[in-house]
């Protein structure tokens, strides 16, 4: 990651991830964002059209490329075609961010090596750590590059970790130099979740949750967030991260905490399921600007219910996205202001 | 131990398997467990259904999932990237108690096919290079073909069957997935009796000019001339000279040919080689 980043200017990049509904319009029409994220993925065909949108893509906007296959944390070995198809995508556009997730993908069925298509989660143990770090280590060297590592939404917790998420991740940079990409929607849901995969059915603050997550973190390990919205669940069902959504009140709420805390760092909304308009996507990002100009900028007096809409936080929300929440946000905003 | 645990669950995904006890202490990690099962199915079932775009519009969304979800037991997925997933499908469709089942397998040929010609690597385009056909000795020429280029024949006629849905879906004599049903089995009874009669082998080129793969009924001639000019059978491509020569007892008229591929864009380029 290119350490500028974050000092470039006031305030964070803000970017959108690009979906193939959006593709004519994102080279088309103007776009007042900052960078674009791409599935590396979807542009590894040899050639034909998506080699020819990437290079458009490439040219038109800053690019940050979102792996989401290497499985990180697999004891199976990653094959090193698969790196060197990531790092041909790197040497054609030159991305300011790569990143992966903090998962396992691969693994061996009957002597055959099989990839889940999906980012399973791991153990947060010693085990775990020291393979997903010499992985991570691994692609390091090969890329030639540092990468992010983001946080998982896991619908399962597997035996044997004796870490937090947080502590797992914070020892994982340390040993590889890597920077994590914290998806702030995912410990929204991963906290919404915990009730029911502890067994506990004690039904966790998810602000407090993320905040306390996030202030397990050194500031200077973080080099990127992702912002989305998913579908509310009731209280006997495990929450999706189908990012179908407008980012939620509660993320928005810990958006801010998080830049107070870690500063101008580069920031993702995420849309996959439900796709919107192009424009409804970029207000999005621009909601995103407008928080951090809450932080940075001399508008302390702005408070969250100038930049959502009302019918935003009400539209089909669950009873756990009501007013007190939106207060709640305010009160945090109006609270860092005077810690500042 | 990390490795057990990852095979074990990633064995539990895809074969549907619970990877606990039922008990009330472990439904929620097996409802964990369907999240990913489902998970991988929807995924499967998506990315698939661009690859086997036909066969999907064929055969309706609940069925191509029911059949992906099957597919996924039987053939565990080896391929990181979704795009290349599933070039096993076709044989295992002829193998499934579907309706239509070959027919519905050879329409899936065609559809990864044509889909492996979308995703192939651009031929770079020289229609200067053309004039060397009229200075040098035909052994030492060799024609580059557009990007995408590759051969295939059926006992089916696949064209004619597509044609004739897409015609009939237009005309709107063809209203649901029933209709295409009927209309596929219908084709399949005619070219089952007519194969048993003749053994009748259609032959297709696949080749994309731009960025959209396209398809063309060939003469069985000109799948042998394809087939010798771009190496099928030796794993090196031949001169246009030397499959001349493989050819000189059948039809073939390379100066009749020479001018269609050109209009088609079927030719990027010649080189020769001394």
């Amino acid at each position: 990651m290119n350490d500028d980043l974050k000092k470039t200017s006031k305030l964070p990049l803000i970017g959108v991830g690009l979906r193939h509904e959006h593709y004519d319009e994102a080279l088309n029409t103007p776009a007042n964002i900052d960078f674009i994220e791409v599935h590396a993925e979807n542009f590894f065909a040899e050639g034909g059209a998506s080699h020819q949108l990437f290079n458009d893509i490439s040219q038109k906007y800053s690019v940050s490329l979102h792996s989401t296959s290497l499985g990180l944390g697999s004891a199976s070995q990653i094959p090193l075609k698969q790196i060197n198809q990531l790092n041909t995508l790197i040497k054609r556009c030159d991305p300011i961010l790569v990143s992966d997730h903090a998962c396992f993908s691969w693994a061996d069925i009957n002597s055959n090596h099989i990839h889940g298509g999906d980012l399973l989660p791991v153990p947060f143990n010693e085990e775990s750590l020291n393979l997903m770090a010499a992985n991570v280590l691994r692609v390091q060297r090969v890329l030639g590059r540092k990468i992010l590592i983001e946080n998982l939404s896991a619908y399962m917790e597997l035996p044997g970790s004796i870490y937090s998420e947080s502590e797992f991740l914070v020892n994982l940079c340390e040993l590889t130099q890597c920077k994590l990409l914290i998806d702030l929607n995912n410990l929204v849901v991963n906290a919404t979740n915990q009730a029911l995969l502890s067994g506990t059915g004690k039904k966790l603050n998810v602000v407090e949750y993320a905040k306390q997550w996030l202030a397990n973190i050194p500031a200077d390990i973080v080099g990127e967030f992702h912002l989305a919205g998913c579908t509310p669940v009731g209280s006997d069902s495990l929450m999706i991260d189908d990012h179908s959504r407008p980012v939620s009140i509660n993320t928005w709420a810990i958006y801010h905490f998080a830049l107070t805390r870690f500063g101008a760092i580069p920031t993702l909304i995420e849309w996959d399921e439900n796709l919107p308009s192009w424009t409804t996507l970029l207000a999005e990002a621009s909601k995103a600007k407008d928080i951090a100009k809450m932080v940075f900028g001399n508008e302390e007096d702005t408070r969250f219910t100038d930049i959502l809409d009302e019918s935003e936080y009400f539209l089909g929300s669950s009873e756990d996205y009501k007013l007190e929440e939106i207060q709640q946000a305010d009160d945090i905003h109006c609270m860092s202001h005077h810690h500042a | 131990m990390l490795d057990q645990q990852q095979n074990k669950l990633l064995e539990a995904i895809f074969l549907g398997n619970s990877l606990f006890n039922q008990s009330s202490e472990h439904d929620v990690k097996n409802k964990g467990l369907k999240i990913y099962q489902h998970s991988l199915i929807a995924n499967a079932a998506r990315a698939l259904s661009i690859t086997y775009a036909t066969v999907h519009s064929y055969i309706g969304k609940n069925r191509f999932n029911t059949l992906v979800a099957k597919y996924l037991k039987a053939e565990l997925k080896q391929e990181y990237d979704w795009g290349e997933f599933g070039s096993t499908l076709p044989g295992f469709i002829a193998k499934q108690e579907l309706s239509n089942a070959y027919l519905l397998s050879q329409i899936a040929r065609l559809d990864l096919a044509c889909h492996q010609s979308e995703r192939s690597k651009d031929v770079p385009v020289d229609l200067t290079t053309l004039n060397l056909l009229g200075e040098n000795d035909a052994y030492q020429l060799y024609i580059n073909f557009c990007s995408g280029i590759d051969i295939m024949q059926s006992t089916l006629p696949l064209d004619e069957i597509n044609n004739t849905i897409t015609n009939l879906t237009e005309e709107e004599q063809i209203n649901s997935l029933d209709d295409v049903t009927q209309q596929l089995t219908e084709f399949t009874t005619k070219y089952k009796l007519s194969d048993n009669e003749a053994g009748n082998l259609y032959s297709f080129i696949i080749w994309r000019p731009d960025f959209q793969a396209q398809y063309s009924r060939i003469s069985t001639d000109e799948y042998l001339w394809f087939s010798a000019l771009l190496g099928k059978d030796t794993e090196s491509k031949t001169s246009i000279g030397q499959a001349l020569d493989d050819l000189n007892e059948t039809d073939f008229s390379f100066v009749e040919w020479l001018p269609k591929a050109i209009q088609e864009r079927l030719i990027n380029s010649i080189t020769i080689q001394k």
